[in-house]
């Protein structure tokens, strides 16, 4: 079965074509890297999947159902690029603002918040103001966002860059250890080796259009790869 | 509702840790104790001005609170992508809209209740009378504030943090003045007519919130009045709100 899958889907921006057809789906438990490079479209993928933009035409499915009722997506979790976290809150208060929009029941929201903080790591933070955190602890401090609900889709939009070596091998410790659950992940990333390292299918997309959809067993080299795509594409 | 509840909460959280509603509540305090001083200088009139200066200052306050809150509050977190980590969680734009709509009401009221608990001191040790008509005169501040809260708020989502606040403040000032732009413009021409008229039909009369005058003399608004003037701010409260969600539902979160 798909966890997800994104039909047909077109968008403009200001007379500029960011999407045009895009089409491809995840089977589920897989880890899926998305790859393109900057403005090639994927943050307004990762956008419309969540529902934040509207396509101009096509549809997402998410286990085969459309995204019209919002409890579908209690099951999906979701790290925006860079997003800018409510700076007035600590990282335990902004966890537990997460909780109560995800309907979690109050006697499980301290345990569950606990359990996240620990998972990705910022235990010794929590107390201080999210405005004082580096990128890497906001990066973990989204991931923590995401697990909340114990979501089966997890949508991840760069959630490597402008990390240090220890930040980036913190968070793919966390995603393989996704992987291990069984999770269907779909992740962008511009470091290639990274997506090499964890993936098992890669979808790559070049001003708007999908180039390529292989799986990770069919190549060797996946840098390689996209770079002949993008040649021949243009 | 819980999530309802929980952004309303961290709204007021918001507002209450910023430095403009600090400075506000502190700003207040100064000016209610310093109408103590002026009193002193209105020989015969103490009363009247304590009693006038308290509910000036209350009003002005909360409704600058108004403005700010509405025109910032959710224009940032558009703009900043918070509103993607809150959005993206299985609520509707709705109940986001509602949520941050409640929490800057939560905040105008907690500055209207500071307010009035610092007057209601000054009055008593001024031995100001405290009447029904001063709180009746709270009430009516707060209901002002949310409409022009809703306006701040619809003026946020079609336009930037700073020309809502000056649309925002241009409404509540046209409000103010709105039966005398109507009459003006009766005796003008083209424009001016036209701009008297539309603005007389489409924006709230904020002048019918306004008791001073019975305050200060010790007159009471009938029941009738104060229903009707509430149906009246929830009428305008109501369809601006409405407007904002379609706006809102239309809006591609970048």
């Amino acid at each position: 079965m798909n966890a997800l899958s994104v039909q047909n889907i077109s968008k403009t921006i200001n007379k500029k074509n960011i999407l045009k057809n895009v089409n491809f789906s995840l089977e589920e438990g897989t880890i899926t890297g998305f790859i393109g490079h900057n403005g090639a479209g994927k943050s307004t993928t990762f956008k419309i999947i969540m529902n934040l933009i509207h396509p101009n035409s096509g549809q997402i499915l998410i286990w085969d159902e459309k995204p019209e009722d919002h409890d579908i997506y209690k099951k999906v979790g979701y790290i925006p690029e860079s997003p800018l976290y409510p700076d007035y809150l600590n990282a335990k208060e902004f966890l537990s603002y997460m909780c109560d929009l995800l309907n979690i029941p109050s006697a499980k929201k301290s345990s569950l918040v606990k359990d996240a903080i620990l998972q990705v790591g910022i235990e010794k933070h929590t107390s201080k103001l999210i405005k004082y955190y580096s990128k890497g602890m906001k990066q973990k401090l989204g991931i923590a966002q995401m697990l909340l609900a114990q979501p089966s889709l997890l949508i991840m939009d760069e959630p490597l860059s402008g990390l240090d070596p220890i930040g980036r091998h913190d968070i793919l410790k966390i995603m393989d250890d996704l992987k291990s659950e069984n999770k269907t992940i779909l992740f962008s990333s511009h470091i290639l080796y990274d997506i090499e390292k964890i993936c098992s299918r890669y979808v790559m997309i070049a001003d708007g259009t999908i180039i390529g959809d292989i799986p990770a067993n069919q190549t060797n080299n996946i840098e390689e790869l996209y770079l002949s795509k993008i040649r021949k594409d243009s | 509702m819980k999530a309802l509840l929980s952004i309303a909460y961290y709204t007021l959280l918001q507002n209450m840790r910023h430095k403009i509603f600090l400075i506000s509540i502190g700003a207040g305090t100064f000016l209610i104790i310093f109408s103590i001083l002026a009193g002193e200088m209105a020989v015969g009139e103490q009363t009247r001005f304590i009693l006038d200066f308290s509910m000036a200052i209350t009003q002005v306050l909360s409704l600058f609170l108004a403005i700010i809150i509405g025109s910032y509050q959710t224009r940032e977190e558009i703009d900043k992508g918070t509103v993607s980590l809150i959005i993206t969680k299985p609520i509707s734009r709705s109940l986001y809209l509602l949520g941050k709509f409640s929490g800057g009401a939560l905040s105008v009221l907690f500055n209207i209740l500071c307010m009035g608990v610092l007057s209601l001191a000054v009055f008593y040790f001024q031995k100001v009378p405290i009447s029904i008509p001063y709180m009746l005169s709270l009430y009516l501040i707060f209901i002002e504030s949310l409409i022009v809260l809703a306006f701040a708020m619809f003026f946020s989502l079609i336009s930037s943090s700073i020309i809502a606040t000056m649309a925002t403040f241009g409404t509540t000032i046209i409000g103010h003045f709105s039966r005398d732009f109507f009459l003006l413009s009766q005796k003008g021409h083209g424009l001016a007519r036209i701009f008297g008229k539309t603005s007389y039909i489409l924006l709230p009369n904020l002048e019918k919130f306004n008791i001073k005058t019975m305050v200060i003399y010790s007159t009471s608004p009938s029941l009738y009045y104060m229903l009707m003037v509430t149906l009246y701010a929830l009428f305008f409260m109501t369809m601006v709100m409405v407007l904002n969600k379609i706006i809102l539902d239309k809006l591609d979160i970048q």
